[in-house]
């Protein structure tokens, strides 16, 4: 959460350059959420120079829009990861691949009611989730192994009801051929489409999606409050930071970890709804490219992978360089964009974690 | 923490000289049948053995010649990249870019081996790209601190951009290489790719049970501070177990073209996963320091073993895709394994 301890350095009256440096250092490690701030401007200005449909009012909404889902992987891996211990869900595609298949199997193969296929596709998070929380707390299975066997596993379960055709099917005339529309609404509705809230104006000439109010802000701001006043988010930065200390502190220290999986299902689950309702699609690949980059925003947005350090704001400012900087490509880079997203992705994963490391060695140095 | 494993090369790193050292000072005790039962590979072996006995009794081709020859094709290329996976997690760390390494090494030799160079200048060149990042990502673990898994997890995504881009679509390799016989070559009725992932696997053992390296690379992952403070250069010991993993992927990548005679965009995908099971399969504690190549390589037989087994069952009513039988069978394994190995040593992790 806090800076290391290590940071407080000492306070000399003569300031020599060294010492100049090292303050401006000191900062970038405890405002890293500034940097984030940074970085992100300059994504924005570099793309926006090199396309003018990147910063169109058009663009930017549609990003935002797709980017929810992303961010809401994020919020649940970021909550694994502080959990310590190792702390990792390399699954959380995977579950939302499977979540999205359920709300497609249950409602269109199976005509069952959308908001019970809705709840079930939830639940069906929750469910795996506690998988991996029973596989990583109960068995003790180290969790980067137990997820990425789960991780295969789900992904693989998410191809077989359909044989990894995407529903509605188009080749199955006789089968309804799309989810009811209300439910699309919370992926692609506006919300100025709600009676009550038509007076909200647009911003930048566009209309706000459904689920960034609705969904999206919410849990952020639920995330925020739980991690930073309540005694279960306390926890879990307690037995992220010392798990030793928090097990003499009467923490049950794996328990709070198996809800910390628990969680990141939930949130899976949360985000298969928007995923299918924004495509109006249940993909069974959905969450394929997905693992990769809710890990690389937890790192960028400045949490340890040893657990008990970072915060969600940096989380959410990381997931929107993420976004945009994925749209940008898309935007710039034409057909090649597919190969350039995974590298850009890559480097900045490795990236970010150097600049970490080397941050913090600066620091504690100086 | 854990147990440091001997450091003396005399003695080969079982499990049970490093979780009970009393039975190590049982002396000649230690080796009676109940502690050789305990012994992963000894159980791997023996699955294999009564399972495939028992297997053959419904389906009578599973343990006819041609069959045992596929099942040791189809694993060699597993099994040598499973030698330097074992290395890697004995030092507690992970390399899931191996899948993206071996499709970029094919990359190099279709192309290589499309201009009409020799065996031997394709496969020096594939060892390079292999030993190169793999020296990278190791690097990366020792002197940058990344955790191991974050490192391979970007280099998997970025040598994979990099393998699409120059590749495009898919190559075909010309139907008549060097590499193509190499790879589909017998000798005593044992596939040359098997032959040559047993010398290199003995070669390691030799290796890891003899030379003081091989002995750094236990210390390591037992204990690393300990290591240091005894005077090992850990980020080195770190550094080669990648490096030779790249070089043993950039040898199994010639091995896969000659297999296979095409390079596409998924060209190993999911190899990492097949080598990881393999590893832990075989005994290697994802916790580090302890494990063995041998394990390794009876691991991945059992893995391939299973998956052939499937095939020979054929179709089965409610799985519509192999990938869902792969995924649950592999996943199922490991965790399997892993939660064996785990429970098994409940009073060696705590907290």
């Amino acid at each position: 959460m806090s800076a290391p301890t290590a940071l407080a350095g000492r306070t000399s009256g003569t300031e020599t350059r060294d010492a100049r440096i090292g303050r401006a250092l000191r900062l970038l490690a405890t405002g890293r959420n500034v940097l984030l701030l940074l970085v992100l401007l300059v994504i924005f200005a570099i793309f926006s120079v090199a396309s003018p449909t990147f910063s169109s009012g058009f663009n930017i909404y549609s990003a935002i829009q797709l980017g929810v889902t992303i961010g809401l992987l994020a919020i649940g891996e970021t909550i694994v990861i502080l959990s310590g211990g190792g702390g990792i869900d390399l699954s959380v595609g995977s579950m939302l691949s499977v979540a999205g298949m359920t709300i497609g199997v249950l409602n269109i193969l199976n005509g069952v009611n959308i908001w019970v296929s809705v709840a079930a596709a939830v639940l069906i998070g929750v469910l795996m989730g506690a998988i991996n929380g029973f596989l990583v707390s109960v068995v003790r299975i180290p969790p980067l192994i137990a997820t990425l066997a789960t991780y295969f596993g789900y992904a693989a379960l998410a191809l077989q009801p359909t044989n990894t055709k995407p529903l509605p099917d188009a080749t199955q005339p006789n089968l309804p051929q799309s989810f009811d529309q209300a439910f699309q609404n919370i992926g692609n509705g506006n919300v100025q489409d709600v009676p009550w809230l038509s007076w909200v104006p647009k911003i930048g000439g566009q209309f706000i999606p459904f689920q960034v109010l609705f969904i999206y802000i919410p849990v952020v701001l639920i995330a925020a409050f739980v991690l930073r006043r309540m005694v279960a988010g306390r926890y879990i930065y307690g037995v992220g930071t010392n798990a030793m200390a928090a097990r003499f502190a009467a923490i049950n220290v794996w328990g709070v970890r198996f809800w910390a999986y628990v969680a990141s299902g939930l949130l899976a689950g949360i985000a298969a709804v928007v995923q299918t309702a924004v495509s109006a699609s249940a993909t069974p690949d959905a969450g394929n490219l997905l693992n990769l980059q809710a890990i690389t925003i937890v790192v960028l947005g400045g949490v340890s992978v040893l657990g008990g350090e970072g915060n969600i704001l940096g989380v959410v400012l990381a997931s929107l360089i993420v976004i945009f900087l994925y749209n940008g490509l898309g935007v710039v880079g034409g057909s090649d964009a597919a190969i350039w997203q995974p590298f850009a992705l890559g480097v900045l994963l490795i990236g970010s974690v150097l600049f970490n490391e080397w941050l913090r060695r600066r620091v504690s140095v100086t | 923490m854990r147990n440091t494993p001997s450091l003396d090369g005399s003695l080969a790193t079982t499990p049970d000289q490093v979780v009970l050292p009393v039975a190590r000072a049982g002396g000649l005790r230690g080796m009676d049948w109940r502690m050789l039962l305990r012994r992963r590979e000894v159980i791997v072996a023996l699955i294999l053995i009564v399972g495939s006995v028992l297997f053959n009794f419904t389906h009578p081709v599973f343990l006819s010649g041609a069959n045992i020859q596929s099942i040791l094709v189809n694993t060699a290329v597993v099994a040598t990249v499973s030698i330097g996976m074992t290395m890697i997690i004995v030092t507690g760390g992970i390399d899931v870019s191996v899948g993206s390494m071996l499709g970029l090494g094919m990359y190099v030799a279709v192309t290589l081996e499309l201009g009409g160079h020799n065996l031997i200048v394709v496969m020096l060149a594939c060892v390079g790209v292999g030993v190169l990042l793999g020296l990278f990502n190791g690097v990366m673990v020792a002197y940058g601190r990344i955790h191991p898994i974050i490192v391979t997890l970007g280099m998997l995504n970025i040598i994979r951009a990099v393998q699409v881009k120059l590749l495009g679509r898919y190559i075909t390799a010309p139907p008549t290489t060097q590499g193509r016989d190499l790879a589909l070559a017998t000798f005593l009725g044992i596939p040359a790719p098997w032959w040559i992932a047993m010398v290199l696997a003995a070669l390691a053992t030799v290796f890891l049970t003899r030379r003081p390296l091989g002995r750094h690379i236990y210390a390591v992952g037992g204990n690393p501070e300990a290591s240091r403070l005894s005077g090992i250069n850990v980020r080195w010991v770190l550094i080669f177990c990648y490096g030779i993993t790249g070089l043993l992927v950039g040898f199994a990548s010639v091995i896969q073209l000659g297999l296979g005679g095409t390079v596409a965009a998924s060209s190993g995908e999911n190899l990492e996963l097949s080598a990881i099971a393999a590893t832990v399969i075989g005994g290697t504690s994802i916790l580090g320091g302890r494990g063995t190549v041998i394990g390794a390589l009876l691991g991945a037989l059992l893995v391939e073993a299973v998956h052939n087994g499937m095939i020979a069952i054929g179709s089965w009513s409610w799985i519509q895709n192999f990938q869902l039988l792969d995924g649950l069978v592999i996943g199922g394994l490991i965790v399997l394994a892993v939660g064996l190995d785990v429970l098994q040593n409940r009073k060696a992790t705590r907290v």
